[in-house]
């Protein structure tokens, strides 16, 4: 064990350094991305101002509260070239939807609400459909880790099954209990989110009520889960999931040239990790025959393909596979 | 054998301690290119918004961390203090002020936030502002 920890750093390191030294996220660098000739396009419309370093290798994370494995399916499914949450459930809108997390690190309370959201749908036949508060399990799960300084997906599931989550929409949305109240930046001239004050670093308070003018009360409004486990690191049993029981969060290390992405099935290509991030998987597919799993970020609808992204399936690319967790809805 | 045993246990630490949570700031080096144009682009906010007559600099870096945000925030905490430079001239070379009370040295903390991929840039706090 410490031997091949030993031999995933030297092999990491080693491969690190026999990449050409770009500055990255320069414009060299997107040129070196999209003449790299891989499986995905790096974006021009930025400028060189920020990268960093690497602190970590492997993409390996300490872990919260470990769930149990998910009993594994007896009959195997059959199981599609390509699927997409949001074609095969379409009267559950929360699937198309892209949330924006702000300057919080709350990517594991995003990945977690979206999943959630779209599983009480999914398992209700559509007869459910809420967005459930990334604000009520960022504020009020202390559980879950540090609020907008980092937590465990496997946490927010489980608070999800003790505690229950209420419903609330986007930023400034007026929709549901507990609406995310952390800003989202407007970088475009005409554009229809609020100048940015900056503000918004710190973890909003646990209010225990629902904005003014909506009902049922904090207490009624809450969604429970019943069940919530880790979905093992193999393809075949992350696919039976998400196509049994609908989309389920991962977590994974990101690179610097992650930030650039805008279409195509993302590899990491050129430099270094910046640190865990948070998202929902809701598919799979190939592209020109290479397989990807369908993932939607929480950086608004700007970033990457529309807010979506594809990354390379299958041979755990920066951790994608290794950190999975979902529920079920009572 | 035991060295490398040191070595590898070494490894696993930094791996799991610089990886805690995800979401959470780790720590950054100043040395990185993307810290340094953070902190550049802090400062010179800084001292343009600032009434102060004389430039203001960091004279120390205590802390650099980096997070994964909506895009990259990095946290720095510094130390800066006032040159003898007037705003205005040439600001290239100058050095803090000899008297400490001209120097006028206080901790700060400072987070730039950015999205490269709608070419912004923030800063999103600074203490001593």
């Amino acid at each position: 064990m410490w031997r091949l920890t030993f031999l995933c750093v030297i092999s990491a390191l080693s491969v690190s350094w026999a990449r050409p030294r770009l500055a990255p996220l320069s414009h060299e660098m997107v040129n070196f991305i999209n003449k790299a000739n891989t499986t995905w396009m790096a974006g021009h419309n930025f400028r060189d101002v920020d990268y960093s370093y690497v602190k970590r290798l492997c993409g390996t994370f300490l872990k919260g509260p470990k769930l149990p494995v998910m009993v594994q399916y007896a009959d195997k499914l059959r199981l599609p070239t390509n699927f997409d949450a949001r074609e095969q459930w379409p009267n559950c809108p929360t699937l198309k939807e892209i949330r924006d997390q702000g300057s919080c690190g709350s990517c594991w309370a995003f990945g977690a609400a979206e999943a959630i959201s779209d599983r009480v749908c999914i398992h209700s036949n559509a007869k459910v459909s809420v967005e459930i508060s990334s604000q009520d399990l960022l504020t009020c799960c202390d559980s879950c880790g540090m609020g907008c300084n980092g937590g465990y997906p496997s946490a927010a599931w489980e608070y999800w099954n003790t505690e229950g989550l209420v419903s609330g929409g986007l930023y400034n949305s007026h929709v549901g209990c507990r609406p995310y109240t952390i800003e989202p930046c407007e970088h475009h001239v005409n554009g229809s989110r609020p100048p940015c004050t900056g503000e918004g670093g710190d973890t909003p308070n646990c209010e225990m009520s629902c904005e003014p003018g909506y009902s049922p009360s904090y207490k009624q409004d809450k969604h429970f889960g019943k069940t919530s486990y880790s979905v093992p690191s193999n393809q075949e049993s992350i696919m039976q999931e998400l196509f049994k029981n609908g989309p389920v969060e991962a977590a994974f290390t990101v690179y610097e040239d992650f930030l650039l992405y805008k279409s195509g099935v993302y590899q990491h290509v050129s430099g270094s990790a910046l640190g865990g991030h948070a998202i929902k998987i809701l598919g799979w597919g190939e592209e020109k025959s290479v397989p990807y799993w369908l993932a939607a970020n929480s950086w608004n609808t700007d970033w990457g393909d529309n807010g979506f992204f594809k990354i390379l399936r299958g041979d755990d690319q920066c951790g994608i596979e290794s950190e999975i967790v979902a529920g079920i809805p009572m | 054998m035991y060295l490398k045993m040191i070595v590898a246990s070494l490894a696993v630490m930094s791996a799991v301690a610089s990886a805690g949570l995800v979401g959470g700031p780790v720590d950054a080096d100043m040395n990185e290119e993307g810290a340094q144009n953070a902190l550049q682009f802090a400062m010179a906010q800084y001292n343009r918004q600032s009434n102060d007559m004389y430039v203001s600099q960091v004279s120390e870096v205590v802390k650099v961390q980096k997070q994964v945000v909506s895009g990259l925030k990095y946290i720095f905490t510094v130390i800066v203090a006032r040159t003898s430079c007037r705003k205005g001239g040439d600001e290239t070379l100058c050095a803090v002020h000899e008297n400490p009370a001209g120097a006028d040295v206080t901790p700060c903390t400072i987070a730039v936030w950015s999205q490269p991929w709608l070419k912004s840039i923030k800063v999103v706090e600074n203490t001593c502002m």
